[in-house]
């Protein structure tokens, strides 16, 4: 189970964890009919650094101007929480004709989930008074969010905050996650002899 | 130079909407946090908006 905090602070900070946050897939424009089309994640997690946050915060609240806008942020970087039902099902994009792989969670891929062994995602229990069953982050679909829609949507929407060890345990995490090197399967090529290894 | 300004207010189409209520939901995580069903049995779901665009010149 991790720890969370309920207070809410002014600015958007990292590991604050929203409901009901909108992704701008596209907008197009054809003959004078605009098309937009938007997905809408029911819980998401900020994974922008805090002093990126805060600076970024400070900056927009300055009432004097400053010579430069050096510390504005032009998004923030937030991935999605999916329940872990739909996550052990393979269901949690089902709603966008999404199939995504089962992981049984009976056995070791579900264990592995649990554990936090897998890169790809982070799992999460929530306290009892925290609305959220168990959840997961799914690194891999991280998006970005404008930094004034989500300030604003934190009025309304701000569900809690992932307190501090965890949060930095998510961002490793996820800073791992991201900086895998995929190397290639070398299966033609003549594996060497070990030494000792007689023929 | 034209100014674009986009009206949304006509048309709004929601594609696949999230039924709550109607979603599938396992006994487990339902017996655990019954009154949380609004924040962890959802699903990310897909909106499109179309609208009419006018032009202002300016």
């Amino acid at each position: 189970m991790i720890k969370v905090n309920k207070d809410k602070l002014e600015w958007v900070s990292q590991g604050d964890i929203f409901k009901d946050v909108d992704y701008i897939e596209y907008v197009v424009e054809k003959d004078g009919v605009i098309e937009a089309s938007k997905i809408r994640f029911p819980l998401i997690i900020v994974l922008s650094q805090e002093c990126d946050l805060r600076y970024d915060f400070k900056f927009r609240s300055a009432k004097s101007e400053t010579k430069t806008q050096d510390k504005l942020l032009l998004s923030v970087l937030v991935a999605p929480l999916y329940n872990v039902e739909h996550v052990y099902a393979g269901e949690q994009l089902s709603e966008l004709n999404i199939i995504m792989e089962p992981i049984n969670r009976n056995k070791t891929p579900g264990e592995d989930l649990r554990k936090n062994l897998r890169p790809r995602y982070h799992y999460l229990e929530f306290p009892a008074d925290i609305p959220i069953v168990s959840s997961v982050i799914d690194f891999k679909h991280y998006f970005s969010v404008n930094v004034d829609y989500l300030r604003e949507l934190k009025k309304e929407n701000f569900v809690c905050k992932v307190s501090e060890l965890y949060r930095e345990d998510i961002s490793h995490r996820f800073a791992s996650f991201l900086s895998r090197i995929g190397l290639p399967e070398l299966a033609d090529q003549p594996v060497a002899e070990k030494p000792g290894q007689n023929k | 130079m034209n100014d674009k300004k986009a009206i949304f207010s006509k048309e709004y189409v929601q594609e696949s909407k999230t039924a709550i209520d109607g979603e599938q939901k396992t006994q487990e995580s339902v017996d655990v946090k019954t009154d949380s069903a609004k924040y962890g049995i959802s699903k990310p779901s897909r909106i499109i908006i179309r609208g009419t665009v006018s032009y202002d010149k300016g």
